[in-house]
C-alpha cells in the first residue's frame, strides 16, 4: 500500500467508493425498494382483504336482516297450519261443537288420512316437509218429531241412573207423539256447527262435503271435515294454540273403576252401568261352539235360551233393570248388513237401532 | 563563467519544474479529496436512503402486522364461514318458504263446500216441493226431491241460477212416480179402514250441476339456470271465476338484497308461453287473462349481475 502513489491511492479509494455505492444502491435502497413494494403488495392485498371481510360482515349482517324477515313469513304460513292433527282431540272438538249447537244425535264419526301431493322444491327435488289432511266423517241424524230422544246418557235409563230408570221410560213413553212435526230439531243445528268448524280457522279447516237424506220421518245429515297440518322438520315457530281443536278439552278426570274387557254372562258390579245385564244377545238361539263347555251344557243353554221360557221371556227392556232382572243386548246391524256375534261390544248402537225400528 | 550561468539557469528550471509539479500534485490531491468526499457524501446519502428504507420497511412491516392481527381477531376470523353459513341458511329457509307457500297453495286451491248454500236451497223449494235428499261437495251439487208439478224442478233450479249457483249448465231429470212405487192400490176406497186413495200424479226429479267457485291462479318466480331455484315463496291469488286478472310489474323482479333478474321464459299450467305472447307480454310488463280455472303461472328470471359478469368475461 505504501508503494502506491498518491493517485493510485486516491484511484483505488475511488474504485472502492463506487463500489460501496454500487453496492448500496443495489443491495440497500434497491433492495429496500423491492422489500418495500412487496410489503405494499401485501398490505394491499391484505386490506383488500379487510375491506372484502367488512363488506361481507355488512352483507351478513344484511343477510341475517333477511333471514329474521324470512321467519316471520314462515312463521306466520306455520301458524296457519295445525301444529299436530291429534285424531282425538279433533273428533271431540267436532262432537262437543256438534252438541253444543243442539245436534247431539250421533250415527257415526270416523277419520281418515288424506294422501296430500308431495312438496316439491324448486329444482324439483322432494322436501322433505310435508302437509297432512285429516278428514273427519260424521253422520248425524235430526229427531222426527214422533219418537222421543236420547244421546249418551240422556236420558240416563242405566243401572246406575240417579232417577229411577222405570219412572224415566214411563215420563218418556208418555212423550211418544206428543211433539209437533215441525219441532224436530237436528238440521239447522247440524249446518250451524257446520258453519261453527268451518269458520274457526278457514285456512286449515275445510267442509269438503256436506249431504242430506230423507231417512222414514228424520233426516240423515253426513259431512266431510278436511283439518290441514304439517309435518315440518325444522319448524321455526312454536305453536302454542290452545284452540279446541289442537288441544284436549274433554274430560280429564274420567272415572275407569267399573271399566271391563268382554261381556261376562251376567254383569255383576253394581257401580258399572251395565249392572244385571245379561250377555244372552239371540245368537244365543243358534249353536254356539263354546270350547269350554260339554256339548249337552251348551245344547241346554241354548235350548233354553231360545225356548219358550228362555229368550222371549227375558227379552225386553222392562226386565233389565229390575231386581235379578235380565236383558238381552240387542245385535247391532253392521254397514255391511250383517250382524255381530259380541252383543257386548255393540250395545252402544242399541238406541239408534231401536229408534231406528221404531220410526219405520 | 557560462557554466556557472548554464548551472543556475538549469537549477532555476528544476526548481520551476518541481514548483510546477508540487502544485500540479497539490491540485490532483485537492481534487481527489473532494471526489473523495464526495463519494463518501454520496454514501452517506445512500446510507441515508437505506435507513429510510429500513424504516419504512419496519413501518410497512408493522402495519401489515397488524393488518394481520385484524384478520385473525374473532371479528374477522369467522366471517368467510359465517357467509358461507347464512348463504346455505338463506338458501334452506328459502326453500322451507317456498315449500311452505306451496302447501299453503295446495290447500287454498282445495274447494271447500259454500255453507251459504244449504240456506239458499232450503229458501228456494217450491211449495209443492221436498227435497228427498242433497249432496254439496266444493265442486258439485246435487239434489233429488218430490213434486207434484213437473216444472218445479226447473223453476228450482231458475231460482238458483238467480244467485249465481251453477257454474254451467246442470243436469236435470224429471220423471213420473209410477204407481207402484209408491204403493198405489187398486180401488179408490180401500175397504180395510175406508181411507180414499186421493193421490194425484206427482214426479221426482234429480238435479246434479258444477258450482261456481273461486279460482285461484299461483304466481312463482325462478332464478333460470341449470339448476332452477326458487325465488321467494309462490304467490296464491283468489279470483271469481270469469274475472279479468293481471300480474303486473313482471318484467324485471328485485329481491330483498337488492339483486335484480330479468324476465326470460314464461310458463303457464306447465307450457312454455310462445315467443310472440312473450313479446307481448315483456312490453306490456303484465299478463293479463281471465279466471277461467286454477291456473299456475311460473316467471322464469336470469341474475343481472350473473349476465354482466359473463359479458365482461366474454370481452
Amino acid at each position: 500500500m505504501n508503494n502506491l502513489t498518491t493517485r493510485q491511492k486516491a484511484g483505488m479509494y475511488v474504485f472502492i467508493l463506487a463500489i460501496i455505492i454500487i453496492a448500496g444502491i443495489i443491495f440497500g435502497i434497491k433492495g429496500n425498494n423491492t422489500k418495500y413494494k412487496e410489503y405494499q403488495a401485501q398490505l394491499d392485498t391484505l386490506n383488500q382483504q379487510v375491506a372484502y371481510l367488512d363488506q361481507l360482515m355488512a352483507q351478513n349482517d344484511t343477510t341475517t336482516q333477511e333471514i329474521s324477515t324470512l321467519d316471520e313469513q314462515i312463521s306466520d304460513i306455520e301458524l296457519s297450519f295445525i301444529d299436530s292433527l291429534d285424531t282425538e282431540c279433533i273428533e271431540q272438538y267436532v262432537m262437543k261443537t256438534m252438541e253444543d249447537a243442539g245436534s247431539p244425535y250421533l250415527s257415526s264419526i270416523s277419520a281418515e288420512d288424506i294422501d296430500c301431493p308431495a312438496i316439491t322444491y324448486a329444482d324439483g327435488t322432494t322436501s322433505p316437509d310435508s302437509l297432512q289432511c285429516l278428514r273427519i266423517k260424521v253422520i248425524y241424524s235430526s229427531t222426527d218429531g214422533y219418537n222421543v230422544t236420547q244421546y249418551n246418557t240422556n236420558p240416563d235409563m242405566t243401572a246406575t241412573a240417579e232417577t229411577d230408570p222405570m219412572d224415566t221410560l214411563h215420563q218418556q213413553m208418555s212423550l211418544i207423539g206428543s211433539e209437533e212435526y215441525s219441532t224436530r230439531v237436528g238440521y239447522d243445528e247440524f249446518l250451524a256447527a257446520l258453519n261453527t268448524i268451518s269458520k274457526a280457522n278457514p285456512t286449515c279447516i275445510k267442509i269438503s262435503s256436506v249431504s242430506t237424506e230423507d231417512t222414514a220421518g228424520f233426516l240423515t245429515m253426513s259431512a266431510s271435515i278436511d283439518f290441514y297440518g304439517t309435518y315440518l322438520t325444522n319448524r321455526v315457530s312454536t305453536d302454542d294454540s290452545t284452540a279446541a281443536y289442537t288441544s284436549w278439552k274433554g274430560d280429564t278426570n274420567v272415572n275407569t273403576d267399573s271399566g271391563f274387557i268382554g261381556f261376562p254372562y251376567i254383569v255383576t258390579d253394581p257401580n258399572s252401568p251395565w249392572f244385571h245385564v245379561k250377555n244372552a244377545d239371540p245368537d244365543c238361539v243358534a249353536y254356539i261352539d263354546r270350547p269350554f263347555t260339554p256339548y249337552w251344557a251348551n245344547a241346554l243353554y241354548s235350548k233354553t235360551v231360545s225356548g219358550p221360557d228362555g229368550l222371549d221371556a227375558i227379552t225386553g227392556v222392562t226386565s233389565a233393570y229390575t231386581a235379578g232382572g235380565i236383558a238381552t243386548p240387542t245385535p247391532a246391524a253392521t254397514d255391511d248388513g250383517t250382524t255381530t256375534t259380541d252383543g257386548a261390544t255393540d250395545l252402544t248402537d242399541t238406541t239408534e237401532t231401536s229408534e231406528t225400528t221404531a220410526a219405520e | 563563467m557560462a557554466n556557472n550561468i548554464n548551472k543556475k539557469i538549469l537549477a532555476k528550471k528544476d526548481m520551476n519544474f518541481f514548483a510546477e509539479f508540487t502544485a500540479s500534485a497539490e491540485k490532483t490531491a485537492r481534487m481527489l479529496t473532494y471526489a473523495i468526499l464526495g463519494g463518501v457524501g454520496v454514501v452517506a446519502i445512500i446510507v441515508m436512503f437505506i435507513v429510510i428504507g429500513v424504516i419504512n420497511n419496519i413501518i410497512i412491516k408493522s402495519q401489515i402486522a397488524a393488518v394481520e392481527a385484524k384478520l385473525a381477531s374473532d371479528q374477522y376470523a369467522t366471517v368467510e364461514a359465517d357467509a358461507e353459513l347464512l348463504a346455505k341458511t338463506y338458501e334452506n329457509k328459502n326453500n322451507y318458504y317456498y315449500s311452505l307457500t306451496q302447501m299453503k297453495k295446495n290447500v287454498d286451491e282445495t274447494p271447500a263446500v259454500p255453507m251459504e248454500l244449504p240456506d239458499l236451497i232450503a229458501k228456494n223449494i217450491p211449495s209443492d216441493s221436498w227435497i228427498e235428499s242433497y249432496t254439496i261437495t266444493g265442486d258439485t251439487l246435487e239434489f233429488t226431491g218430490y213434486s207434484f208439478t213437473y216444472y218445479s224442478a226447473v223453476d228450482m233450479v231458475n231460482m238458483l241460477n238467480d244467485s249465481d249457483v251453477f257454474t254451467s249448465k246442470p243436469i236435470i231429470t224429471i220423471g213420473r212416480v209410477t204407481a207402484p212405487d209408491v204403493g198405489a192400490v187398486d180401488e179408490i176406497i180401500n175397504t180395510e179402514d175406508n181411507s180414499i186413495n186421493s193421490i194425484n200424479n206427482y214426479y221426482s226429479f234429480d238435479v246434479e250441476g258444477t258450482l261456481v267457485k273461486s279460482v285461484y291462479v299461483s304466481v312463482a318466480r325462478y332464478l333460470d339456470g341449470e339448476t332452477i331455484s326458487s325465488l321467494g315463496g309462490i304467490e296464491t291469488l283468489e279470483k271469481d271465476a270469469g274475472e279479468t286478472y293481471e300480474i303486473k310489474d313482471i318484467t324485471t323482479y328485485t329481491d330483498e338484497t337488492g339483486a335484480t333478474y330479468t324476465l326470460s321464459r314464461i310458463t303457464i299450467d306447465g307450457v312454455d308461453v310462445d315467443e310472440e305472447s312473450f313479446t307481448n307480454i315483456v312490453n306490456a310488463n303484465s299478463i293479463s287473462k281471465v279466471a277461467a280455472t286454477n291456473s299456475d303461472i311460473n316467471l322464469y328470471y336470469t341474475s343481472d349481475a350473473a349476465a354482466t359478469e359473463s359479458s365482461t368475461t366474454q370481452s
